[in-house]
């Protein structure tokens, strides 16, 4: 590898990371929120 | 409903520009001295360029949260110096690339190197803070008074090449841009896309980040209510 | 003026407490000194000591810093005294003042026992003519050190690693002293250069950023003092 694709490499994977990390946990966080709402919809029936 | 589809459209547009900006990373010429290595400038100058800009939100929101005490500020404070660190990160891993087939080593302990490496250690000291404070009213507080002081570092980090002779080199003088010296005509291209799309890539992490805190606290107050 | 006689009376108020234990001084001295031992340790040959010696000096002294600091609200928060003081008719701003103050105070105490003998240990060399150089640099250095670490002490004093995080916010954000108090030092240290044209230019520049520094972090911890430890 070249210093040129290790550079980008190196840049892009810790950006993507990050990007993969926040769009992840969004989704895992949008469920439970929506299995919180039918909880509490439940206990209040 | 509106503000998720406008996330995902800045998602996708910042998404689209990288692409672009990197296919005109690929056409743009090589440079006479440094070769193909010269092209690790285009993704090196907008990884520097943000983090500053980042630091900079972190310092404004600092100030308008203790100004009006919106919660609001202290979530964009907070994501802004998260991102802003990820980006960093990345400034520092290319600038390290970048390092050894101009210079000839990996690390130099020089003014623009070191000062970039504080800014990150101060952000970093940042979040620890903002972890380390269990209590959620003081919290935004103390995390303001420290976003401020912390932007000391950004002014220092942005003029210590022009305070100090180093080796990192200066490209952007007025003086320079107004010959025409800084960049070759076909540089300019892929320099100025890549901030624009690196930019718009900060834009869209902050309204998914910030999304987050308040996915977050959503959920805590539901399970407050289901729990008493 | 009665803003001034508020501060006076709280720097006496910290200066009689601490004249009754003298845990800080008496630690901060022996840390201090306990340093410079192990930097001999550390880095040997008596040759190698002298290029190093103001770096060391100031490693030394910026620890010692660090520990009175970590304690200087510690008395006040466990005891509930800073409610006391919250609840007085005065400025917020006196209270940050009145700390910074009684801090430089012990900071240039243990400097003053212990500059002579570093200067045993490691100098050897007479640099009594330019004395008030290296004071002019202690104190704006000092002042420096104790606005920034008051500021940073209020806020680590509320976290739950309280004294853990004040090296982590405290150290990177003076380094700008760092660097400028080690470069004069080294500047009036070194005999061979001293009076020079070059000499007192760079020194000026040093001394200016000192300067500069402490002007805005005054400014900083005037401002923002009173969210941190408001309730």
């Amino acid at each position: 590898m070249s210093y040129f694709e290790a550079a980008y490499f190196a840049a892009w994977l810790i950006l993507f990371l990050y990007v993969f990390y926040i769009e992840r946990k969004l989704a895992v966080l949008g469920r439970d929120l929506n299995h919180l709402k039918e909880v509490v919809k439940r206990e209040k029936s | 409903m509106k503000d998720r589809v406008t996330r995902r459209l800045l998602g996708m547009a910042s998404f689209i520009g990288i692409f672009i900006s990197l296919y005109t990373v690929f056409r743009a010429p090589l440079d006479k001295n440094l070769g193909i290595v010269q092209k690790i400038f285009y993704i090196h100058f907008p990884v520097a360029i943000v983090p500053y800009f980042a630091f900079f939100v972190v310092f404004v929101c600092s100030i308008l949260y203790l100004k009006t005490r919106d919660r609001k500020w202290d979530k964009i404070a907070y994501a802004s110096a998260e991102i802003g660190l990820v980006i960093d990160t990345a400034l520092l891993v290319t600038g390290t690339i970048f390092n050894k087939p101009t210079w000839g080593v990996w690390w130099v302990w020089e003014p623009r190197i070191t000062t970039s490496l504080i800014m990150w250690l101060l952000y970093a000291g940042y979040l620890m803070l903002h972890f380390s404070v269990g209590d959620i009213e003081r919290r935004p507080r103390l995390t303001a008074v420290f976003g401020i002081v912390a932007f000391i570092s950004v002014p220092i980090s942005f003029m210590s090449i022009r305070w100090w002779r180093t080796a990192h080199p200066l490209i952007f003088t007025p003086a320079k841009i107004a010959l025409g010296e800084a960049l070759d005509m076909q540089m300019w291209i892929p320099t100025l896309i890549f901030l624009a799309s690196m930019t718009l890539f900060y834009v869209y992490l902050l309204g998914q980040r910030v999304n987050m805190i308040n996915l977050q606290e959503e959920i805590q107050d539901l399970k407050d209510e289901i729990g008493g | 003026m009665s803003y001034l006689r508020h501060i006076m009376a709280l720097v006496q108020k910290d200066i009689i407490a601490e004249l009754r234990t003298k845990e800080m001084l008496n630690s901060m001295l022996i840390f201090a000194l306990l340093t410079m031992v192990m930097f001999n340790f550390a880095f040997g040959s008596s040759s190698a000591m002298k290029a190093v010696s103001s770096g060391l000096l100031w490693i030394a002294f910026l620890f010692a810093s660090l520990l009175g600091l970590n304690r200087i609200f510690v008395h006040e928060k466990d005891e509930n005294c800073l409610d006391g003081l919250m609840l007085c008719p005065i400025d917020r701003s006196a209270i940050y003042f009145s700390k910074a103050i009684s801090s430089f105070i012990f900071l240039s105490l243990v400097e003053i026992i212990a500059l002579p003998i570093f200067t045993i240990f490691f100098i050897q060399e007479s640099f009594l003519s330019h004395l008030w150089l290296l004071i002019i640099i202690l104190v704006l250095s000092n002042i420096g050190l104790s606005v920034v670490g008051t500021l940073l002490s209020a806020i680590s004093i509320n976290t739950k690693a309280r004294d853990l995080m004040l090296p982590i916010l405290f150290l990177p954000v003076i380094v700008p002293i760092l660097v400028a108090a080690v470069k004069s030092t080294e500047l009036v240290l070194s005999v061979s250069s001293i009076d020079t044209q070059q000499f007192w230019i760079d020194i000026t520049v040093w001394l200016r950023t000192l300067a500069i520094y402490d002007i805005i972090f005054a400014l900083v911890g005037f401002l923002t003092f009173e969210y941190v430890i408001e309730e």
